[in-house]
């Protein structure tokens, strides 16, 4: 459907940065000794998002619903199966303005990965225990297009622990000597070493204890502000999300039902999963009690995902129709998208502040 | 007054009573104190919330009343009374490998722990491990213990008991699971339920329904309940009492409005400001607590909160005394000692 301008598609936004497209990841289920592929797990399936420059945007959803698995394609971790995943780099990239990282060329990858960096959710495993931190953050700049010297290099270390408010005595240290906090801020600096436009924050901050949490958190908003970074963030923790993002994609069985940007998705819900998933955030409050939507059932399985719309199963508003038509992800309010045949109709709780 | 009179002195019927408790490691670094000097009551049919960061103590402290840590490593000292009808018993004097603890643990305290995927053993079904614990506890026959079972599947809401219980753990979801471990918890009917970290390891939508099957159970066994958490809005919803831990101490104790509404130790006051909350402060920046939680050898001296407190009272060096600023309402902090300056 959405296949006819693929190739003189114009940039209509300017502010878009990245752009996916019915991006589909399906991972192939195998058995036999010939490894005959017998299914398919359908982790990302014809998800459209659109980031813009400088925004924070958060995926949100359970265990399952494909969120890590879209921010890994992203980052061209994961081949996509179907789809696209264009890219507007601040500079043209090799005179390219626009480029397709789920079909991307070798002799751009490595130049993407100076402008898209990932951190990942636990720093314990993500630096390796054998290197000290000067090695562990030298490490991007073997591999950048630019020629460093070793002063130079060690200059940008310094300062890049100075960003992340470590000191640069530390350098000699090793990742074991380092609390959790610490070693996710080396992480952040890792990420940051290239002067990156995006970075992909897969749950950076749920590994953590909750005082630390938020000294990661102001440190990730002060870096985006001083640096222009755009993020994609993703997290299950929805009052963290609710704090910090611009916009929400909320997504369950790999499609994405919601997006809106924060205020307009905490006020105005308009598909009955995302009532369902803010109810049951817990509120630190004894005093508020929310009335809380306790869905049946457990999600699907990805390799077999419900007809019609994928949450037709535990939806406590679901007809008929829904067993049968897929909802498409349209625009009710502006910017406001919803996948939902009865959104109009359906009178959707407000969360109780 | 002293701490130990403070504790005693609080009305409420007691079910379990923590006296000074000291649970230390020793480790080739050196002595670990996971657990120094708790003091906690637990009322009958009440529950309390144990909060803290990572290395607090706080599942030190229900492992100890558990018996569950060998000695050595570790060296426990102080009191855990059990209050059975007009008997106390003080659990650290029994031998934990003994029968009289093996009566109690299980059958009149038990535990369910964070994370159901391994917690439950893979070769059996699911109704063989319910069985179990009530075929060791009570009278009943195999036939019966397994009516008891299926009984019990249906109370903590799974679908179809007579089936399910024969089924083997891997044929349950996560949340299914830890409904699972509930149904093991309250097989013999406990009077005290120790859940670590019940839900953590579960998405937000099938932890409401945990926490309020929780709740429920709760109210029909008249169960007490030791739940620890970090995650303090599950202790808003579920908690009638909270203790606050830092360090290896309880810092502060006492009714979930007074701890949330009107908290009186610096950290707990740190703390509850630096969790975001849905829908407050969208977009400003966290305040946050500074620092990080001292290295367990070197634990400051005085008061433990000290390096990261904001009021750095002239007498941090000495250890704060227990006050009660209101009735049921303790905290240990220099900051509420009157007869200072």
């Amino acid at each position: 459907m959405a296949v006819e301008l693929e190739n003189n598609y114009s940039q209509e936004d300017k502010d878009v940065i990245i752009e996916i497209r019915n991006l589909k990841k399906y991972f192939p289920i195998q058995k036999g000794i010939f490894k005959k592929t017998v299914a398919h797990v359908k982790a990302v399936d014809d998800v459209s998002i659109k980031i813009k420059k400088g925004e924070t945007v958060a995926l949100v959803g359970e265990s399952g619903c494909g969120k890590s698995t879209l921010g890994r394609c992203v980052m061209k971790i994961y081949d996509s199966t179907a789809g696209e995943i264009n890219y507007y780099p601040k500079k043209p990239i090799k005179d390219k303005k626009k480029l397709d990282i789920a079909d991307i060329e070798r002799e751009y990858l490595a130049k993407l990965r100076e402008e898209i960096q990932m951190i990942f959710q636990d720093p314990y495993s993500s630096l390796n225990p054998r290197m000290n931190i000067l090695e562990i953050l030298s490490e991007p700049f073997r591999f950048h297009s630019k020629k460093w010297t070793k002063e130079e290099i060690r200059d940008r270390v310094e300062y890049l622990l100075e960003a992340v408010g470590l000191r640069s005595s530390y350098l000699t240290r090793f990742p074991h000597e380092f609390s959790g906090g610490q070693l996710q801020r080396i992480a952040i600096a890792r990420a940051l070493a290239l002067n990156p436009d995006i970075i992909v924050a897969d749950e950076p901050v749920s590994a953590l204890d909750v005082s630390i949490q938020g000294q990661i958190i102001n440190l990730m908003k002060k870096l985006q502000k001083d640096l222009g970074l755009t993020y994609l963030f993703i997290s299950h923790n929805l009052a963290l999300v609710d704090r910090i993002a611009d916009r929400i994609v909320v997504m369950y069985l790999g499609k994405v039902m919601e997006v809106a940007t924060t205020s307009e998705l905490v006020s105005n819900i308009k598909h009955p999963y995302t009532e369902a998933l803010l109810s049951a955030v817990p509120i630190a409050d004894p005093t508020i009690k929310q009335k809380r939507i306790i869905l049946s059932g457990n999600i699907p399985s990805p390799s077999n995902p419900p007809t019609g719309c994928v949450f037709h199963t535990r939806c406590p508003y679901a007809k008929e129709k829904c067993k049968v038509e897929v909802p498409v992800l349209q625009e009710v309010v502006d910017g406001h998208q919803v996948a939902c045949h009865f959104s109009e109709k359906l009178n959707l709780q407000k969360i109780n502040l | 007054m002293s701490t130990e009179d403070m504790v005693a002195n609080m009305k409420d019927d007691k079910l379990l009573e923590i006296k000074n408790l000291r649970t230390h490691f020793h480790t080739p670094e050196g002595k670990v104190r996971a657990v120094d000097g708790v003091n906690l009551v637990i009322p009958r049919n009440t529950s309390v919330a144990l909060v803290g960061e990572s290395g607090s103590g706080k599942s030190v402290t229900s492992k100890s009343i558990m018996g569950l840590l060998p000695q050595p490593p570790a060296e426990i000292t102080g009191e855990i009374l059990y209050h059975q009808g007009d008997k106390s018993i003080n659990l650290l004097e029994l031998d934990p490998d003994g029968d009289e603890y093996s009566q109690i643990r299980g059958n009149e305290i038990s535990m369910i722990f964070q994370d159901p995927m391994t917690s439950l053993n893979p070769v059996f079904t699911i109704g063989n491990q319910i069985m179990e614990v009530i075929l060791r506890h009570t009278d009943l026959t195999k036939a019966e213990a397994k009516e008891r079972a299926i009984e019990l599947l249906d109370k903590v809401g799974i679908a179809n008991p007579r089936q399910r219980v024969d089924e083997y753990p891997h044929q349950f979801s996560g949340g299914m699971r830890q409904r699972v471990m509930i149904a093991i918890g309250l097989a013999c009917n406990p009077t005290l339920l120790i859940a670590d970290e019940p839900t953590t390891a579960i998405d937000v939508t099938i932890q409401v329904g945990i926490l309020e099957l929780m709740k429920e159970l709760q109210e029909e066994f008249k169960t007490s309940m030791l739940m620890i958490s970090h995650d303090l809005g599950v202790v808003a919803q579920v908690a009638d009492k909270v203790a606050v831990m830092y360090l290896g101490e309880v810092v502060e104790y006492g009714d979930v409005l007074d701890i949330f509404h009107s908290p009186q130790h610096p950290y707990t006051k740190a703390l509850l400001k630096s969790i975001p909350i849905l829908g407050q402060n969208r977009g400003r920046e966290f305040e946050v607590i500074e620092g990080t939680v001292p290295d367990p050898f070197n634990i400051p001296v005085g008061c433990r909160f000290q390096t990261r407190c904001n009021n750095q009272c002239p007498s941090k060096y000495q250890n704060p005394p227990m006050i009660e600023v209101k009735p049921g309402h303790i905290t240990k902090c220099w900051l509420y000692k009157e007869d200072e300056s």
